[in-house]
């Protein structure tokens, strides 16, 4: 009779601890949420929708380092305060914000701005942790790297790829209400930039990419949409709707061309010889920048 | 007294089993890791895990479409990197509005490159779809990541 129990026991003994780690990670992983963060309603679009949608909206790397490709001088002024954290009381504000300092962390990181990251980083840390993702934010590893200057490229993936787990799991967890302001704050913010870059620097590319947002702020509108039943949302889509509005004067065309492949040092290139053309008048740029000034100071100013 | 020696040997046996399993089976989070390290001097960007049952004997190979934003005057790297414990070879093609703009397998050739460069000259939606060499069951993880602006 012992013997079989021991023998149960050994049995079970390694099913234990081969579950041990996806049950640790899960702990971690699945917070109480409160009412207040999950979703409110019936989402309109479906999640898979949602999750194209979302992935269609591009990272603030391409905006970086445009900006950076026209030797444009880094400058703290353009970035959002990262010491008022403490005026971002709710879930609603703290997820914008942290949208925000999503797309500042990226100008820096392009800049090398390691010390100025780290006031970033802390604040990111504080955002993350008021709604619940901190978990996927590996502070010690981004803080020891950033300190040290070290690793650049390590500094930028951890940075950006803790983003998108953070952005995923608010996804799959009910909470697509704060992934979508997440984007809406790194968005108006990757825009923001852009524009006072190029008041200060004009540049063809550069008026270009502020045009094409064109597509992008398409996309963010109808994830917006799904939530304008939160009083919330409907406000900051008010806001948003001013800036869309300015944008149907700016006309995309499209030269169709076939693709060409080739293989350069032992790697497949393939060029796309389909263009955009982007069409924006000076006085409309102007006025499309001057509008993402005043979204991006009211989010930030809360 | 045997008996039970037998059996605590024979539990030693399976706990050690498990935990070798468990050490050896690669994740998704390894693979991610390993593809970023291939994609070389690149920035990456994003990733998708895809992971797919085999097909059917007279099916089509299963496949799994992702979405996703490129822009203007940037080029951008594919990586794509399959599970050792796994047989499928992963294959990616990425669409722009319905046509086959890349892929990492040249028929012509029947190879399979491990990463593409796209030269993207129109901002706009696009569609990754992945699948694995004879619709195999496979788990792999592509890598999206800036190479530079042109």
């Amino acid at each position: 009779m012992n013997g079989k129990l021991l023998l149960y026991i050994l049995i079970a003994l390694p099913l234990i601890f081969s579950c041990k780690s996806s049950n640790d990670r899960k702990a971690n992983d699945e917070f109480e949420v409160p009412d207040s963060v999950a979703n409110k309603g019936v989402l309109e679009v479906s999640d898979e929708a949602m999750e194209n949608i979302t992935e269609n909206i591009s990272s603030h790397i391409e905006t970086a380092a445009l900006i950076k490709d026209l030797n444009a001088p880094f400058s703290k002024d353009y970035l959002a305060p990262a010491g008022k954290v403490d005026n971002y009381n709710t879930n609603f504000e703290q997820a914008l914000i942290l949208g925000v300092y999503g797309a500042d962390m990226g100008y820096l990181n392009m800049y090398n701005k390691t010390t100025v990251a780290l006031d970033y980083l802390s604040s990111i840390r504080k955002m993350a942790n008021s709604i619940k993702v901190g978990q996927f934010f590996d502070f010690a590893t981004l803080h020891r790297l950033a300190k040290n200057n070290e690793e650049l490229d390590s500094l930028m993936y951890i940075t950006q790829r803790n983003f998108n787990q953070m952005d995923q799991y608010l996804r799959e967890n009910n909470r697509s209400n704060l992934s979508t302001l997440m984007v809406a704050g790194g968005w108006i913010e990757g825009l923001y930039l852009s524009g006072q870059v190029y008041r200060s620097r004009p540049d063809e590319e550069l008026r270009e990419a502020i045009g094409e947002q064109k597509i992008i702020l398409g996309d963010l509108m109808i994830l917006m949409r799904n939530f304008e039943s939160d009083p919330d949302f409907k406000n900051l889509i008010e806001d948003f709707e001013n800036i869309h509005q300015l944008y149907q004067d700016v006309t995309i065309t499209i030269e169709q061309g076939e693709p060409t492949r080739k293989v350069v040092d032992g790697r497949l290139v393939i060029e796309q010889n389909t263009k955009s053309i982007v069409n924006v008048s000076d006085e409309l740029l102007e006025r499309i920048i001057k509008e993402s000034v005043e979204i991006r100071n009211k989010i930030i100013n809360q | 007294m045997k008996k039970l020696t037998i059996i605590i040997f024979l539990g030693i046996l399976a706990f050690a089993f498990a935990n070798v399993r468990s050490a050896q089976a690669q994740t998704g989070e390894e693979l991610v890791n390993i593809c970023t390290g291939l994609a070389d001097d690149a920035t990456y960007l994003k990733d998708y895990t895809v992971k797919l049952s085999g097909a059917a004997p007279g099916e089509d190979p299963p496949s799994q479409k992702k979405s996703l934003m490129l822009r203007k005057n940037t080029q951008y790297r594919f990586t794509i990197c399959s599970s050792r414990d796994h047989p499928g070879k992963g294959l990616l093609k990425v669409y722009s509005s319905s046509k086959l703009l890349a892929s990492n397998y040249v028929p012509a050739t029947g190879k399979i490159f491990h990463s593409v460069d796209l030269k993207c000259q129109k901002t706009g939606p696009y569609h990754l779809w992945v699948e694995f060499e004879d619709g195999k069951e496979g788990l792999a993880v592509v890598i999206l990541s800036f190479v530079k602006k042109l």
